[in-house]
């Protein structure tokens, strides 16, 4: 029988190359195990492979494309060259079953709007987003118009800026799926009307792994 | 030579692993710096479970921070139930335990109860909600269990802080589900979150215990541990406000999850491990009384390969839960207050020496909400202080 190289069954017994082979292959073995727990730099606009169904970082990038779409607003421009209006901007109300951080939101979107604003629309942020803090908002404004006339700067706000996050979740079978959508609202703070709404809408399908189901 | 090597890599690999147990010291305090302690030497597939423990441990001393950053990292491991290749291949060939430890889903139904407790202790109502919602979802991955999002307390919850927020639709269906899930609870009927402004969430008792029986160990089983108490007396200044009543029965959810996939494969590999072992025995002996070395070699071979099949359930668990959930609403006039906590037997009689008391700034208006929970050495932990 002809001697076959590259074939290790044909060596002989107690040959060196099979320990050989085996530290070859334990090497490659561990440089695999080693590879695939690299950190790596991604963009936060982008998917990770770490996926929930719920609001992700892609998601809260991608709401930054409602500051052009909001400052472009008539209301917001500078009426006769007066005054820059001034908005607050409340929390979002959460009304998914993800528990987050909404003045990470807030204060994207505020940091997107600031940026686009070229100072034509100045923005305060506010800690409350229910009906007793419109109120206030709306009686500060008077206060602030009468007190303008005496030259004292005016605190409160003309519109302001406020959000939902809604969701349809639904879980079973080892599956689950999250349709999620973020309402946004420019409000008159003077008398509530809508003046502007957009909402971005997302949804995910997630499915539980064979070991978990 | 090779083969030999890789049976050995093979048993290596398959090497059953010290499952994490969490140790539990004389007091409360000692309970969490020993758990603290675990976090450096914590074995990945382990550190959700590990971390649930410690916020146990917390919420036992008072640590609402710690307990919720605690409670906020397992979440992000319990939260979604994907698993690579990798994973799932060690899980069925190997040790079920090899899998990352992502919790029953009635633990991770406690899991989001815990936080959203947090949350509404800490005036964040919007995610508090959003929290018991994902308690109630997390319930419905049980899909072919006997019930799904019948775990009454969260739901009872879900519709307190819905009420606190305004949301009267969301609370009342809320409601109404708890009520259904669990008719015996008379706090459940006819909940007044605008007019009683104090709910007492109470933890009474201890867990179900997870273990594994059955060829191999491959079946799960839960236990009830036994506890001597059954709720707790509350006692405003000397006046005794009620008693509490309970929202869920641990043991109930635990063994109403429903059939797994993984059951499914346990019980093949037992089959196949039994079968494997049998069949190495009675070729080995054939094999020596016949004197036909290859018949011993398969037989060995057959052994080997039962050995090496591990069918033995995965039995971590979360062992820091309670029994039961308790709820008691009330109508404490606001400021400062003496509450005193009493545990009771199965009779609804005080245990003598097993309360404790708390001094309370009770605010003015809805929603304030003191968590309680019975602990062995007769004590009682508590969150009725301000939050940080």
């Amino acid at each position: 029988m002809g001697h076959r190289y590259g074939a290790c069954y044909a060596r002989p017994e107690g040959d060196p190359n099979d320990m050989r082979m085996f530290c070859i292959t334990l090497f490659a073995a561990l440089i695999c195990a080693c590879g695939s727990s690299k950190t790596k730099r991604v963009d936060p606009a982008d998917d990770d492979e770490i996926m929930g169904t719920g609001l992700e970082s892609a998601d809260i990038e991608n709401l930054e494309k409602f500051s052009k779409s909001l400052l472009a607003h008539p209301a917001l421009a500078r009426p006769g060259g007066g005054e820059a209006p001034t908005v607050a901007i409340h929390p979002i109300e959460n009304n998914t079953r993800f528990d987050f951080d909404a003045e990470l939101l807030v204060r994207r979107i505020r940091q997107k709007l600031v940026e686009n604003a070229y100072g034509r629309v100045r923005f305060v942020t506010r800690a409350n987003h229910d009906e007793a803090m419109i109120d206030r908002e709306r009686a500060e404004k008077r206060m602030g118009e009468r007190t303008a006339t005496k030259t004292v700067t005016k605190t409160g706000a003309d519109y302001y800026l406020t959000g939902t996050a809604s969701a349809i979740s639904k879980v079973g079978k080892g599956r689950e799926s999250d349709a999620i959508w973020i309402d946004f609202r420019l409000v008159d703070a003077e008398n509530g009307e809508i003046l502007w709404e957009d909402v971005y809408k997302t949804k995910k399908v997630g499915k539980a792994g064979v070991i978990y189901r | 030579m090779r083969l030999l090597l890789l049976v050995l890599l093979g048993a290596a690999a398959c090497r059953s692993r010290p499952l994490y147990q969490a140790p539990t010291g004389g007091t409360p305090e000692q309970t969490y710096r020993m758990r603290l302690a675990d976090g450096e030497r914590i074995a990945e597939e382990d550190r959700a479970l590990w971390q649930v423990e410690v916020a146990s441990a917390a919420l036992w001393v008072g640590d609402d921070a710690g307990a919720f950053r605690a409670l906020d990292d397992a979440s992000r491991v319990m939260g979604t139930l994907e698993s690579s290749a990798a994973e799932n291949r060690r899980a069925i060939l190997g040790q079920e335990a090899t899998k990352t430890w992502k919790g029953d889903p009635h633990e991770r139904c406690m899991a989001a109860l815990y936080k959203g407790l947090l949350y509404w202790r800490a005036g964040d109502l919007d995610n508090a909600s959003a929290c018991f919602k994902a308690g109630l979802l997390a319930d419905a991955w049980s899909a072919d269990g006997e019930a799904q999002e019948d775990f009454a307390a969260l739901s009872f919850l879900l519709g307190w802080v819905s009420a606190l927020r305004g949301k009267d639709e969301q609370a009342r269906f809320s409601f109404l589900e708890a009520a259904r899930n669990c008719p015996r609870n008379p706090y459940l009927e006819d909940p007044r979150p605008m007019e009683d402004n104090v709910l007492v969430v109470a933890d009474i008792g201890r867990g179900p215990k997870k273990y594994a029986e059955g060829v191999g160990d491959n079946l799960v089983r839960f236990a009830r541990c036994p506890h001597p108490e059954h709720g707790i007396e509350v006692i405003v200044d000397g006046r005794p406000m009620g008693r509490s009543a309970p929202a869920a029965d641990l043991f109930h959810q635990a063994i109403t999850r429903g059939e797994k996939v993984l059951d499914g494969i346990r019980k093949g590999k037992a089959v196949f491990k039994g079968g494997t072992y049998v069949g190495g025995v009675i070729l080995i002996n054939e094999g020596l009384r016949r004197d036909k070395g290859e018949m011993v070699a398969v037989g060995a071979g057959l052994l080997l390969l039962s050995a090496l099949t591990q069918a033995q359930a995965d039995t971590r668990h979360w062992s820091s839960l309670p029994a039961e959930i308790h709820v008691l609403p009330l109508r404490i006039p606001p400021g400062r207050r003496r509450i005193e906590v009493r545990a009771l037997d199965a009779d609804g009689r005080p245990f003598p020496g097993w309360s404790r008391t708390f001094d309370v700034n009770v605010p003015d208006g809805p929603g304030t909400l003191y968590w309680f929970k019975t602990g062995p050495g007769r004590t009682i932990s508590g969150l009725a202080g301000p939050t940080e």
